[in-house]
């Protein structure tokens, strides 16, 4: 039981979670690159948004794992039931669809990133 | 030597219904976080905050507005536990309580969003962008709650079912995050008047 609430939880909240550090972070380290004081950082913009995409894209991966495995395991259960196991249904329901999206999400704004140019007024 | 036993409250699990809501109001809190984060970004880059030619924003208005609005949680929480409790009547009475604030809430600020719009558009620069999206989505979003409650009043008039229960529950969650958009959305667009 305490697996499944792991898997339940992992599966519904680990792909907004990754998504907001990549948003965020993405956003910061653009933001680095273009003020005087990080011009001397010797990393370059593009290699971190490729690895922030690669590393949220992987946790989303996981969740959506996650989530297709409790999809499975509850296909006895209806979304409305009882909880906990109702509850479980449902999350995993949306959750198996929504980490589907946010993986596109993620791809389209790490590829984004990176065939952006920084720095200048659009 | 004996101990008292108390009996435990039983702890009532959240039907799906309601943590349904819960995901709905997370996805619409990252959309107002996105906005929220926009509207520093272009106050921090602008150096007139409101631009030349806009007036700064009325103060106490919103914020009696704001806090009129906030006030409604509390029927709608009575509402809910009255529902619960299985008096439908009690529960509608609360619910039209809140909805006739909240409709009068709605019909003042349309009618302020109307006056905006004749000395500045949405078009005019960065700051009306913001004001005007930021406002309008608020708006929106007290709107379809007006539309939920009238909803709900014409279930409830067919009395309790644990369907209906659980709508009334989801609606009045929907309802306190509004408020709390509310409040915070007030508190942003007045941070031009200081």
């Amino acid at each position: 039981m305490r697996r499944q609430e792991f898997l339940q939880w992992f599966g519904l909240l680990g792909a907004p979670l990754a998504w907001t550090v990549q948003l965020v972070l993405g956003f910061g380290v653009t933001e680095a690159r273009c003020s005087a004081g990080s011009a001397r950082w010797g990393v370059g913009v593009d290699t971190w948004e490729i690895s922030l995409m690669v590393a949220a894209g992987t946790v989303v991966v996981l969740a959506e794992i996650c989530s297709l495995a409790l999809y499975v395991a509850t296909r006895d259960v209806h979304y409305d039931g009882p909880p906990p196991l109702g509850r479980r249904r449902f999350f995993v329901t949306a959750s198996s669809l929504a980490n589907v999206l946010f993986l596109a999400v993620i791809l389209m704004s790490g590829l984004a990133a990176v065939y952006h140019t920084p720095c200048r007024q659009s | 030597m004996t101990e008292a036993v108390v009996p435990a409250r039983p702890r009532s699990a959240a039907p799906s219904g309601w943590w349904g809501m819960a995901a709905f109001v997370a996805t619409e809190a990252t959309l107002f976080g996105v906005l929220f984060g926009s509207y520093a970004y272009l106050r921090f880059e602008t150096v007139h905050w409101p631009p030349d030619g806009i007036a700064a924003p009325k103060v106490v208005l919103p914020l009696v507005l704001a806090g009129l609005l906030a006030a409604t949680s509390v029927p709608m929480a009575l509402a809910s536990s009255a529902a619960r409790a299985g008096l439908a009547r009690r529960a509608s009475t609360l619910i039209l309580v809140a909805l006739a604030v909240q409709s009068v809430y709605f019909g003042i600020q349309i009618h302020q969003m109307s006056s905006d719009l004749t000395h500045f558009t949405p078009q005019r620069d960065a700051y009306a962008s913001i004001y005007y999206t930021l406002l309008g989505a608020d708006h929106a979003h007290v709107a379809v709650g007006l539309l939920l409650n009238i909803w709900l009043l014409l279930r409830l008039a067919g009395g309790v079912t644990r369907y209906r229960i659980v709508a009334v529950r989801a609606i009045t969650f929907y309802w306190h995050a509004v408020n709390v958009l509310t409040v915070l959305v007030t508190a942003c667009l007045l941070s031009a008047a200081l």
